[in-house]
């Protein structure tokens, strides 16, 4: 699930490989469109700081991370406030997670038991940073609409897809910005809404800058994540993705 | 008449011994099979009561259905005092249960953390039963793994471990622990992902105060006082928490061991059967052939009452010997599988989640032996009532013309 992937990691190219001119100049095919809507990081580079507001039943609050992302493989977050959490980083390189922990000084990885866990206590789980399936690949998709600038598109799983979403419907603006993501179990049920909205630009790209996540089980709850920066293309050097540089 | 009846009975020393030896063959055969269930049974009632429902188990009414670390019991510290209070509880423990990340950078696996107070739990469960290697908890810092879960990660005595979860804050909770012992607890789920630790390091580690998911007791006297017990702690309680007995809690469990008393209320029957039937048919010949003999102690002044007397005291004897027998057999038997005990061969088998080693021990009771025993004699002497009622009812003059 890459929509998380996008935000988090910031590299936002949400309004794809285009340009704001691109994106007028013809209709955007649906595969397009899901290419926008799942990530456009592959192949760029980006550093971040975003904000993540977690809300349960039992507790809110609210963390500051910067994240630096390489392409859709390589990524480390690292919490910078609240206090109580500070340095805590997870590091993503392919299909491996770490997390590090500075009042232990420890690093420990992730087991494939563990992924579908939540994420620092939010509502995604470590398998929604690291997967990086494509919604074109594992789904059959058709168009259900086009009202107002907004193409509906509903995707259905393919019957041997290793996905554990049974349809997926995604709402994104002809520029190729999302709107929302409707993520139902294979009983058709719906499990959780993801919403986009707040579009800025950042480095001369439109990208939605919040995003929430609401699973649909747990009214009232959510996972709110807004991006306050985001550069592109930085440049980064091979150890800013290992585990020496979590513990930094 | 007592030496009359035990000369009587050697008579026929073949018949008698044959009687003798089936009855004492049942029993050596019954009382050790009642002691390999009964160590079944030990096994499963440790696992499934001692180390987790106890005899009677307060929690808060949600924790059963959803198991959330949220769902604690309020005000558990008076509660604990209290019970200790009640004249019917034995022993109290309280526990705190968690999920988290355990090992190391290198290897790590999702865990059961079960927060333990280390005194009061070793009051409740066999402590020093379940830790297969090293020893139980002595101080803050340290941590047992489930023998299963410590080879998953490559852990040894003395490793020092991570955990790292989600505390109740939703913060992330985070410690590091020594490896005190490895458990062998026969509950195949702990023993593969449980990881116990002292429960002030499981509260710190999880950021929940002094909160509990559940109280402990076991009754004084056993398994017999379980009601009493409960009906105590509810009225103590009130409604403030879910109380539930072993029974209530664990209904498959109590299933089983109902299940397992069946088997052995067969066993004793087949017993009855034994001992029944070879004392009728010993003593139904013997007063037949004797048929001339009674007549003439009948002829000559012995009362039909002192003749039953007799039958009964000879039927009496016969069990009292294959008893004896029995017990003796029985007995060396149970030596041998209580201390020894029967290795089958197969390695550790896992039945209904519990783990049995492969050398199953039998559990010795006096019940064993006195319910076989006990039964064999009743019966042998219900047995020889009907011989010994035919016996009293002959007509000296007719018995003694029989040939």
């Amino acid at each position: 699930m890459n929509g998380m992937q996008m935000v988090v990691f910031g590299a936002l190219a949400v309004a794809g490989m285009g340009t704001p001119a691109q994106s007028t100049a013809a209709e955007p095919t649906i595969e397009e469109l899901l290419d926008a809507t799942d990530d456009v990081n592959r192949g760029e580079s980006s550093k971040s700081t975003v904000t993540m507001q977690v809300k349960t039943k039992r507790y809110e609050r609210t963390m500051t991370m910067n994240a630096w992302s390489r392409g859709e493989q390589d990524s480390l977050i690292r919490i910078v406030a609240p206090a109580k959490d500070a340095g805590t980083t997870t590091l993503k390189v392919g299909d491996d997670m770490w997390n590090y922990i500075p009042k232990i000084d420890r690093t420990m990885k992730i087991p494939p038991g563990m992924m579908s866990g939540a994420w620092m206590g939010s509502h995604f789980s470590n398998d929604d940073l690291v997967k990086s399936n494509r919604l074109a690949d594992e789904f059959t998709y058709e168009k259900e609409s086009f009202v107002d600038g907004v193409y509906t598109i509903v995707c259905t799983a393919k019957p041997d897809a290793a996905v554990v979403w049974g349809k997926v419907v995604v709402k994104v603006r002809e520029d190729k910005i999302p709107l929302e993501v409707a993520y139902y179990d294979e009983d058709g049920e719906l499990a959780r809404k993801m919403t986009f909205s707040d579009v800025r630009d950042f480095s001369g790209r439109k990208v939605p800058a919040t995003m929430v996540l609401e699973p649909a089980d747990r009214p009232g709850e959510f996972t709110r994540i807004t991006t306050t920066a985001l550069d592109f293309d930085v440049s980064f050097d091979d150890r800013t993705f290992s585990l020496q540089a979590l513990k930094e | 008449m007592v030496g009359l009846a035990w000369r009587n009975i050697w008579r026929q020393t073949r018949r008698s011994l044959i009687t003798i030896s089936a009855m004492a063959f049942g029993a050596a055969v019954c009382m050790p099979m009642m002691a390999f269930m009964d160590g079944v049974y030990a096994t499963m009632f440790d696992v499934a009561v001692t180390q987790q429902t106890g005899h009677v188990r307060v929690e808060h009414p949600d924790y059963p259905k959803t198991n959330s670390m949220f769902d604690t019991l309020d005000g558990a510290g008076d509660a604990l005092k209290s019970l200790e209070a009640l004249p019917g509880a034995s022993a109290v423990t309280w526990r705190a249960y968690g999920a988290g990340l355990l090992g190391s950078d290198q290897k790590s696996t999702g865990a059961v953390l079960v927060g333990v107070d280390p005194i009061r739990e070793s009051t409740v469960a066999n402590t020093d039963a379940i830790v297969k290697q090293g020893t139980w908890l002595t101080e803050p810092g340290q941590i047992l793994l489930g023998h299963r879960l410590a080879t998953d990660i490559d852990a040894e005595l003395g490793s020092e471990v991570v955990i790292m979860t989600q505390a109740a804050d939703g913060s992330i909770g985070a410690g590091t622990y020594t490896v005190a012992g490895l458990v062998r607890s026969g509950n195949i789920m702990r023993d593969t992902q449980g990881a116990w630790l002292s429960l002030t390091d499981l509260q710190e580690l999880l950021y929940l105060d002094d909160r509990v998911h559940e109280l402990v007791l076991l009754a004084d006297g056993g398994r017999d006082n379980v009601d009493a017990l409960a009906a105590a702690v509810k009225a103590e309680i009130g409604d403030k928490a879910l109380v539930r007995s072993w029974v209530e809690a664990n209904p498959q469990m109590a299933e089983m061991l109902k299940l397992g008393q069946q088997q052995s209320a067969i066993l004793l029957l087949i017993i009855f059967f034994l001992a029944g039937f070879g004392v009728l048919n010993t003593m139904l010949m013997s007063v037949f052939e004797r048929t001339k003999e009674l007549g003439v102690m009948m002829a000559l002044g012995t009362r039909p009452s002192a003749v039953v007397r007799l039958i009964l005291m000879e039927g009496f004897f016969l069990s009292v010997i294959g008893a004896i027998a029995g017990a003796i057999m029985g007995g060396m038997i149970d030596y041998w599988l209580c201390t020894t005990g029967l290795t089958l061969g197969y390695g550790e088998m896992e039945f209904s989640g519990v783990v049995f080693p492969d050398t199953m021990k039998g559990v010795f009771h006096i019940d064993q032996v006195t319910s076989v025993i006990g039964s064999m004699m009743v019966i042998s002497v219900l047995a020889a009532l009907w011989p010994a009622w035919r016996a009293s009812r002959l007509q000296p003059v007719d018995a003694m013309r029989s040939t």
